[in-house]
């Protein structure tokens, strides 16, 4: 099933100074590729790059080496970006984890859906503005008396959507959500991730997932990296993955995926590991059409 | 058999310029020595309320009734005075966010001392470092001697979550709260956090009472579950009663919106509609207006907690002889063992 590339992100590397000497290395030459109506998740612990990788896809942070393509254009190279300005602003949109944060609490919903229309000058289709953004709390599902209120009359759900449909105005063809759900309560992940799974199904819309709840995941997605120190250490379609995990690393992250089954879990053991040794240098080999691993040079998987 | 801990018809209310916000409304539970009850519930559903209840961490506007027996002595009417040396000593609390828990300015080390040396004032300068060193060991931080001088900031997040349980165990509680402890946590470490919940209940024989919003996490720990909706108890079992034989439609509700028991393709269940606000909650049951499976009843008049077996209660008219059988849509399907 091969479909055409949305975006491919090519050895990207990036790392913080903490000090004049000390720093970490937050990407290392991580390479990985969103087909067009695909949803790719990334997965891994905290401080693994997953966030890094996901602000260097919608250009928030720039990796200090390597190159990622969007629809054909170098993102990372000023000039292409320039050139392609509106297109790169526009079809790509972000959700962020905290709608606290990530929505001004000094202007109403109604505004913040519509800002970022008013500033690419885009004619809106229904007429107004405001006409815009009731079209979009419906279809993220939010009643239209929301339009008038601040953020901080909303729920932690409610607030997500409002984040959503300011993301769906723009009617993007990438859509980078950071994990959109790890906030919320269990029902109200379950309408978030439905309305996910409809925007893909109903209008070929791509996504970079990003999640620490692998059964969400494993649920959403359709491809899944898993991302160790910056690398990625695996990559397989995401029942592929979950079923047949083969990196060690991979194999202790499914270890501690929580189930709501008690027996099960009381005598499933963790797998330990020591992120320091199996931070493996090595290449990605195909074990399967579309399952990669990373293995130590010379050994097979 | 007298209960370390037994809370009865618990009222925790709020007193607002919007008026009275009925966060608890009538909960009784007891809590034996070496088990880990979990309450499991929405986001206000006054899960986080009864904690505070118990703890007495309420804030000026909020009044509590019922009595809360531990031993066989009710301590609601205990004044601050008294409350204060039961804190810590008898009851502490784990809070979900550890950086906020913990104080930036001061070592790891001093903070666990601090909190041994309230309790006993008189404590050796020796024997304090040595509580300290085997607190952080019970709580399994590696190489405590080094870890002990560093600050919170030095430590990751399931580390900081340890060293908020060595606080909490300072004092040698018997009954340990925990308002959703691996929430801010990464998968592997919320494991290892609920593994540490479960081999300190081994080791020393504490209870806990572990708030989630997730039946996915709390399988691993939990002996007994609770669900709570609009400040009630509308369930209660234990884990395996629950998870493979829930009763109530609101505890289906939960188990059918998690992503791992979704099958194939199928979009995850939602409940409908919102939880009711708890200032006028509504007659009859307050999950009827969400719940399918609703009878005429349900708006009627409120289900009393029905017995299934003698630990097995759930709180719906279903249960009652004269209504109709309902194939649960839902239970997770009991695997080998």
């Amino acid at each position: 099933m091969e479909s055409e590339i949305l975006l491919s992100a090519q050895n990207i590397s990036h790392s913080f100074y903490l000090s004049k000497t000390a720093s970490v290395r937050a990407l290392d030459k991580l390479s990985f590729e969103i087909r067009r109506g695909e949803i790719y998740g990334l997965v891994g612990e905290s401080g693994s790059g997953k966030s890094t990788a996901a602000r260097c896809v919608m250009n928030l942070v720039k990796p200090q080496s390597g190159h990622i393509f969007y629809e054909g254009v170098d993102i990372t190279d000023p000039k292409q970006f320039g050139a392609n300005k509106r297109l790169l602003q526009t079809s790509r949109q972000m959700i962020f984890q905290d709608s606290t944060s990530s929505l001004n609490g000094r202007m109403k919903v109604a505004d913040i859906i519509a800002e970022p229309m008013r500033i690419a000058h885009m004619a809106p289709k229904r007429g107004t503005y405001r006409k815009e953004a009731a079209f979009q709390m419906k279809y993220v599902g939010l009643d239209e008396i929301y339009l008038d209120k601040y953020p901080a009359e909303l729920s932690g759900g409610q607030r997500q959507r409002v984040a959503i449909a300011r993301a769906l105005c723009m009617e993007p063809e990438l859509l980078v959500a950071d994990e959109p759900v790890a906030s919320l309560d269990v029902s109200i992940q379950a309408q978030i991730v439905n309305l996910f799974r409809h925007l893909q199904d109903e209008h070929g819309f791509s996504f970079l997932f990003i999640a620490h709840d692998l059964s969400m995941v494993r649920y959403l997605c359709d491809r899944v990296g898993v991302l160790l120190r910056g690398k990625l250490v695996e990559e397989a379609p995401s029942e592929e993955l979950f079923q047949n995990p083969q990196h060690p690393y991979t194999k202790a992250l499914l270890s501690a995926m929580p189930l709501p089954d008690p027996i099960r879990e009381r005598n499933r053991k963790l797998i330990p590991f020591d992120a320091d040794t199996l931070c493996s240098q090595g290449v990605m080999r195909e074990v399967s059409p579309g399952h990669f691993v990373r293995t130590e040079g010379g050994e097979t998987a | 058999m007298e209960h370390l801990l037994a809370l009865q018809n618990l009222h925790v209310s709020y007193h607002t310029p919007r008026g009275t916000v009925q966060a608890v409304r009538g909960v009784d539970l007891t809590l034996d020595s070496g088990e880990v009850l979990a309450v499991v519930g929405e986001s206000g559903c006054g899960k986080s309320a009864l904690l505070k209840a118990i703890m007495r961490l309420l804030p000026e506007n909020a009044s509590v009734t019922g009595r809360i027996v531990v031993n066989g002595t009710d301590i609601a009417p205990y004044p601050e005075k008294q409350l204060q040396k039961l804190r810590g000593s008898l009851f502490s609390m784990v809070f979900q966010d550890p950086m906020t828990a913990l104080n930036p300015s001061m070592t790891i080390g001093s903070q666990i001392a601090e909190a041994i040396v309230v309790h006993e004032p008189k404590i050796s300068k020796e024997a304090l470092r040595a509580r300290v060193l085997e607190l952080m060991e019970l709580v399994e931080i590696d190489r405590p001697m080094e870890r002990m001088k560093l600050y919170p900031h030095n430590f990751s997040g399931g580390m900081r979550q340890r060293a908020v349980m060595a606080i909490a165990l300072a004092a040698r509680a018997k009954i340990l709260l925990a308002d959703e402890p691996t929430t801010a946590l990464d998968v592997t470490i919320q494991a290892q956090i609920l593994d540490l919940l479960r081999n300190l209940q081994k080791k020393l024989h504490t209870a806990t009472i572990l708030v989630s919003h997730d039946l996915g996490v709390v399988a691993r720990a939990a002996d007994r579950v609770a669900v709570m909706y609009a400040g009630k108890i509308v369930e209660i079992g234990t884990a395996e009663e629950v998870y493979y034989d829930p009763r109530h439609p609101y505890t289906w509700a939960l188990l059918r919106a998690l992503p791992a028991l979704a099958t194939g393709g199928d979009a995850l269940y939602t409940i409908p509609g919102m939880p009711p606000t708890l200032i006028d909650p509504p007659k009859g049951d307050a999950f009827a207006c969400r719940n399918e499976y609703a009878l005429a009843i349900d708006y009627e008049k409120e289900p009393p907690l029905l017995r299934v077996t003698d630990t097995h209660y759930a709180a719906t008219w279903l249960l009652d002889p004269r209504a109709p059988r309902i194939t649960p849509p839902i239970g997770v399907r009991r695997h080998g063992i």
